[in-house]
């Protein structure tokens, strides 16, 4: 197998053991970016000289003797809306396009503190308020899997990155679905957290009420090992969560799943989504029942029917807020004007895409007087009677089933006019989103055009390591993703 | 209850927000918005009489940081992402262009 090829505990096993050096590692990450990324435009920013130089420590510290950490020497991408000081953090918007942070967000803290090397930052929907990663200040990334095809956002670069092996772990953030959608697209591996699991301290944020730092890899083992390492009480967060985490990787370590209870989702007809998904879905159902689980059909009709109302009137609304802070004076993008009015305007208007102006513009409105009791507050409600709806669930079960997405990925340059329309492929993360609880995107194989497929596993509010364990235990049983050399489908690799 | 923006609402929104619309774009905006606030007006259907707001609930209150005053020694470092510096301070535009 070549490093590509490996794992992110596989790559760290065998720099320890001397296999390899870090900076072959690096190398090789670097030779599948230069080979690749000029077509698949997963990458904004490449760190080549900086990955090197830590490689050289990293491979240091092992000759003496020393432990550089579970991660040692694996090369890992963040999305870039994730600070890292000193280097160009984008958020792929023009208001950012120039901008060096004066920090690194946490989770790039731990991840360097566990011997990782950042390689680079990857494209992602600007400001990630997106699904596809075409609106990006670079242009749009390609899926790897079908170069035709959008990998899914709004974090279709790191997805994107980790398919085309350009390196086994990357790091992007899930507010509605931006890691599990594109991880589904992408044919990979993808967990959002529960919400306080991970630090978001030095995210940009889009909607601080639902953003999580969220792992993406090629199996559910490097997952883990990712939730080891990001997932710990942060000062500097307060939405945090104090409490003592589990070890994660244990989880992975499941057998079979005697024992389980797992509901699989059958609220919706089957003629409303992909049939290849809707088989993908029964198909992991029949896996966990041979493999000793017991399964139910269980339905989540507050969930489903009010889950992307419900979202995107939250999600909006913060945005609206967080988006303010771009004015133009203390950092970023400044576009000279008359009067303070005129270069708040200026500097806004020309920065941030169509978009994004209209999501800061219908949220500043639902905030008014009016709107905010005739949507927020009820939001807010249909928020606390969704959450008794998976208490509900998950008294009775372990997990449940549900597909990622109801579709598979689609062609790059697919113009949904219908905004609601576009909104509704986010209808199976954002309810999961909106509970705070566990999601995980696994693959399932390929479709007869060779399309990737998977299903989402769901657990309750801090039973992430639940989600892993049965995660790994169907992973065994269905192979875990492979690397893909990006090609258009029809075409030779 | 379904509500709506009409035009004027849309520019005042905009203009709450820092936001310039051109006027040729007005109306495409109003129409975009007004699309997502019917879809969105779905929140109200439910009845949720009764129910309090939702909040995040912690299994254990994150550590404060010691209340204690920090050396902001990269002070330049902040000035030098900054787009205009006039000495220690962040330099912008006059309020009203005739003062």
């Amino acid at each position: 197998m070549e490093i590509h090829e490996l794992t992110a505990k596989e790559t760290a096993k065998a720099i320890k053991d001397k296999k390899f050096s870090a900076v072959e590692a690096v190398r090789s990450s670097m030779a599948r970016i230069s080979k690749y990324d000029g077509v698949v435009n997963a990458l904004i920013t490449v760190l080549e000289e900086d990955a090197l130089r830590r490689a050289g420590e990293i491979d240091a510290l092992i000759a003496r003797g020393e432990d550089p950490g579970p991660l040692a020497g694996v090369p890992y991408i963040v999305k870039d809306n994730f600070c890292t000081r000193g280097v160009r953090t984008t958020c792929s918007s023009h208001i950012l396009e120039n901008w060096k942070p004066t920090y690194n967000a946490s989770p790039v803290n731990y991840m360097n503190a566990a011997g990782a090397i950042l390689m680079a930052k990857s494209n992602l929907d600007e400001f990630a308020m997106g699904s596809s990663t075409e609106n990006s200040i670079i242009g749009p990334t390609k899926n790897p899997r079908d170069l035709g095809r959008v990998p899914g956002g709004s974090s279709g670069g790191s997805a994107a990155a980790v398919a085309s092996g350009y390196v086994p772990l990357a790091l992007g953030t899930d507010t509605g679905g931006s890691v599990r959608q594109p991880a589904a697209f992408c044919g990979i591996q993808g967990i959002k957290p529960s919400y306080g699991e991970v630090s978001r301290y030095g995210i940009i944020a889009y909607c601080s009420a639902l953003d999580q730092v969220s792992p993406l890899a090629r199996s559910v083992e490097d997952l883990a090992l990712a939730m080891e390492i990001l997932a710990r009480p942060d000062p500097n967060d307060t939405t945090c969560d104090g409490y003592a985490r589990p070890k994660f990787s244990d989880a992975t370590a499941m057998k079979d799943l005697k024992g389980c209870r797992i509901g699989v989702f059958a609220g919706f007809e089957a003629s409303e989504m992909d049939s290849d998904l809707y088989g993908a879905l029964t198909r992991a159902g029949d896996i966990c029942r041979e493999a000793g689980a017991v399964i139910e059909p269980i339905d989540l009709p507050i969930a489903v029917k009010y889950g992307v109302a419900t979202y995107y009137v939250t999600a909006l609304a913060d945005a609206s807020s967080k988006l303010g802070c771009y004015d133009g004076i203390r950092y970023g993008t400044h576009i000279e004007g008359a009067t303070l009015a005129d270069m708040y305007a200026n500097t806004r208007t020309s920065s941030f895409s169509e978009e994004v102006r209209r999501r800061i513009i219908l949220g500043a409105c639902l905030l008014t007087e009016g709107f905010y009791q005739n949507y927020y507050g009820p939001a807010l409600k249909v928020r606390t009677k969704m959450a008794e709806e998976f208490e509900d669930v998950f008294s009775k079960y372990d997990a449940y089933l549900l597909p990622t997405t109801p579709s598979l990925p689609y062609p790059l340059g697919t113009k949904e006019t219908d905004p609601n329309r576009m909104y509704l492929g986010d209808v199976f993360t954002v309810p999961i989103s909106l509970g705070g609880l566990p999601g995980l995107s696994l693959s399932m194989g390929f479709n007869s055009a060779n399309l990737p497929l998977s299903v989402q596993i769901v657990g309750s509010r801090y039973g992430d390591s639940k989600v892993l364990g049965i995660a790994a235990a169907l992973e065994r049983l269905i192979g875990r993703p492979t690397v893909c050399d990006p090609r258009k489908l029809g075409e030779v690799a | 209850m379904k509500m709506t923006v009409d035009r004027e609402v849309t520019l005042r929104m905009a203009r709450a927000a820092q936001l310039r619309i051109e006027p040729d774009q007005v109306d495409y905006m109003m129409n975009s918005i007004n699309d997502i606030l019917d879809f969105c007006a779905l929140v109200g259907d439910l009845d949720c009489a009764g129910t309090p707001d939702f909040s995040w609930k912690m299994k254990k209150l994150p550590d404060r940081r010691p209340d204690i005053a920090h050396d902001w020694s990269d002070r330049d470092e902040f000035k030098s992402s900054a787009p205009a510096i006039d000495g220690d301070f962040f330099r912008v535009p006059k309020i009203n262009a005739e003062e």
